[in-house]
């Protein structure tokens, strides 16, 4: 857990900034709401797409697996299994969609801080 | 089995771990101030906080129990590391940058931040004490097993070791020497288990020579541990085990195909024999029997699932209910851990944190697929212990040489330090702050809090010590399972719907925290597993199915903050403030 020691700070946006900065948080008490950024939202839905299509691919392994054992011992890979080709295609699938979204990110935000 | 030392190897630990920890020491020295303590002044790079994601993560669970299920049960070791990693995916794509916009950045915060609530507080706070020790088990349990094949000294010394290593290493360092050890040892697990994949495939497949007739461990009433009816010593031992029968049939008479291609390893293993060793206990007036017995296997029927949940073959329910339920809790697990996600906020800003979670998956990933071949490796090395499965890869190492093993033992060592030094921060910044800070009120100065947070951690290692002497029987990894499953049952609803449901009330988070944690902790504490290895009850008087319960406490979690969340509704904009 990080705590944040630091004492009551300051407040308003200037807060927010400096939180930013040196990692603490704001004050508890404060009021401000989050700054909204159309580029924010746009992020957050390439997100969420990122996320169902690799909950598909996921939930397509499980149900392989459940359904389809037969399928997953297939060796159509050079000798090599479709169970094992699968799980290390989830894992660098799980990169690829990181980087992905990153890219995504950065070209729908535009500026390099945000 | 009982082991030699080596001089030569505890040197070379030694060194090893007494460099990481001098360090931590030196850099420490520069984390004056409370916040300097905890936050790490959020100056961290952010290659660096990436590299330090992947150590921070990849526990003793990742390269010892995954390592070690995968040599003994094929295939479904395997499962851990895909479910790890994309439990990534959630806490990427789905959890950490709608925190980082509600301006919170520690996880009891984020999910206080709209209704400031002293409840609140403690659920989470109490949450993240029993996440943190259920974390904290396997590392200490996986410590043990590092010390017992380099000292020949018993478990619990490697845990008591490990226990005062970290506290003294929290107490006086604090948050960046974690990072900074994180990063390390992020560094140099991936590099070795490289440098060893790279001679696991160098060596290729080899076929095992000596005797495959079944081995008998008894412990008899008085607690004298004979081996085949003989009293156990260094000359008279279980064998080591894990053998290959036979290699394909395109290396004819061949002891060994010599050095092989990843992908090539991979097949020929498929097309090989291989010789798996499977214990069966009972129990009678002379002791407890243990007998190990040879199964002659098709490697292509190890490496594919159902080697551990057996019912995937069989067809039996529980295990299939088993399987989909671990795969559940790992998914969602990651997103709902305290101490990975207070890592995301260390970096300066968002496209930073990106960045660092995108080199933090990048190197888990490769680390994942290496333990594939370390897996592999270890179950056809003829140098597995039959009654361990967490040391399989310092055994690995210690099968090609002797300086080998001592360097991994170290950098498992420190593996272990590195996360259990997270840990400990989590918790006894939950006691800290959260606790007493928050809950009970107590107003402290800066000085007065640090201290508090120190009391708390050596509190908290001398637990999480006990637990790993009580908890030793188990694969490390599956307890991680266990963790993941309360971490994702308490935490995550509450965090997903407060993201993304207005209707979320605080009663409905304090609900859901409450009910996932405690349905998950009463549902391990009354499993199988638990009844057998740590209570020593027979498996059958558990009522428990299956033993992950995130398949039944994850929607658990939801549906209880729905229906108290929609109870106790009120107008908009008479939240509590």
């Amino acid at each position: 857990m990080m705590v944040q020691l630091l004492p009551e700070g300051p407040e308003g946006l200037a807060g927010f900034l400096e939180a930013i900065d040196t990692g603490g948080s704001m004050a508890p008490s404060d009021e401000r709401p989050p700054r909204c950024e159309p580029a924010a939202s746009r992020s957050s839905r390439i997100g969420f797409g990122l996320f169902w299509i690799y909950v598909a691919l996921y939930g397509g392994f499980i149900a392989l697996v459940l359904f389809a054992p037969g399928l997953l011992a297939a060796r159509p890979f050079g000798g090599v299994n479709l169970a094992i080709a699968s799980g290390l295609g989830l894992i660098v699938a799980a990169l690829v969609l990181a980087v992905v979204y990153m890219v995504a990110c950065r070209i729908v935000e535009g500026a390099p801080h945000d | 089995m009982l082991y030699e030392t080596s001089l030569a190897a505890i040197a070379i630990f030694a060194t090893f771990v007494l460099g990481v920890v001098g360090l931590s020491f030196y850099l420490g020295r520069k984390a004056q101030s409370a916040q300097g303590y905890y936050a790490a002044h959020g100056e961290i790079h952010w290659f660096v906080n990436g590299i330090a994601f992947a150590g921070d993560y990849l526990s003793a669970a990742s390269f010892l129990g995954i390592c070690g299920m995968i040599a003994f049960y094929g295939y479904d070791g395997f499962l851990y590391s895909i479910g790890f990693l994309a439990g990534w995916i959630v806490a990427l794509f789905v959890i950490a940058e709608p925190i980082k916009k509600l301006g919170r950045f520690t996880f009891a915060d984020a999910l206080d931040s709209r209704f400031h609530s002293r409840g609140i507080k403690l659920a989470v706070a109490i949450s993240t004490l029993v996440v943190s020790i259920f974390y904290l088990i396997p590392q200490m349990v996986g410590a043990g097993d590092l010390i017992v094949p380099l000292l020949g000294l018993p478990h619990a010394v490697g845990v008591i070791l490990v226990g005062v290593a970290v506290t003294l290493i929290v107490v006086t360092a604090g948050m960046v020497s974690t990072t900074w050890v994180q990063f390390i040892k992020g560094s140099l697990l991936v590099f070795f288990c490289g440098v060893l994949t790279v001679m696991i495939l160098n060596r290729g497949l080899v076929v095992g020579t000596g005797s495959l007739a079944p081995q008998v461990r008894t412990v008899a009433p008085d607690g004298t541990v004979l081996v085949d009816g003989t009293p156990q010593s260094k000359s008279h031992d279980l064998r080591p085990v894990g053998t290959i029968a036979a290699l394909p049939a395109r290396y004819g008479t061949a002891a060994s195909t010599g050095p092989l291609g990843p992908w090539e390893y991979l097949s020929a293993l498929e097309d090989s024999r291989v010789v798996t060793w499977a214990p069966k206990k009972h129990t009678d007036a002379a002791g407890i029997h243990t007998t190990y017995s040879p199964t002659e296997r098709l490697g292509s029927d190890l490496l594919k699932p159902g080697g551990y949940f057996k019912g995937l073959t069989t067809g039996k329910l529980a295990d299939k209910l088993d399987f989909v339920s671990l795969m559940l809790a790992l998914f969602c697990g990651t997103a709902s851990l305290p101490h990975i996600l207070i890592r995301y906020y260390t970096v300066k800003d968002q496209a930073a944190a990106r960045k660092s979670t995108v080199v933090g998956i990048a190197a888990i990933g490769v680390f994942y697929v290496l333990t594939l071949f370390l897996g592999l490796g270890a179950m056809t090395s003829g140098a597995l212990d039959p009654t361990s499965t967490n040391m399989a890869a310092p055994l690995l190492a210690k099968s090609f040489n002797t300086t080998l093993f001592a360097i991994i033992s170290a950098i498992a060592f420190t593996t272990v330090l590195g996360t259990v030094s997270g840990l400990i921060m989590a918790g006894s910044g939950a006691v800290a702050h959260d606790l007493v800070e928050n809950v009970l009120r107590i107003p402290m100065t800066d000085h007065e809090k640090v201290r508090c947070g120190k009391i708390a951690a050596v509190g908290l290692g001398i637990v999480a010590m006990a637990l790993g002497i009580l908890f030793r029987n188990f694969n490390v990894s599956f307890l991680v399972g266990w963790a993941f499953n309360i971490a994702a049952s308490a935490n995550l609803p509450a965090l997903v719907m407060l993201l993304f449901w207005p209707r979320t009330t605080k009663e409905g988070i304090i609900a859901a925290v409450t009910v996932g944690m405690l349905a998950s902790l009463g549902w391990i504490l009354l499993s199988a597993d638990t009844f057998e290895k740590v209570y020593g009850l027979p498996r059958d008087a558990s009522w428990m199915p299956f033993s992950q319960p995130g398949l039944v406490t994850i929607p658990l979690g939801f549906l209880v903050l729905v229906v108290v969340s929609l109870l106790t509704s009120r107008p908009a904009g008479a939240e509590a403030r």
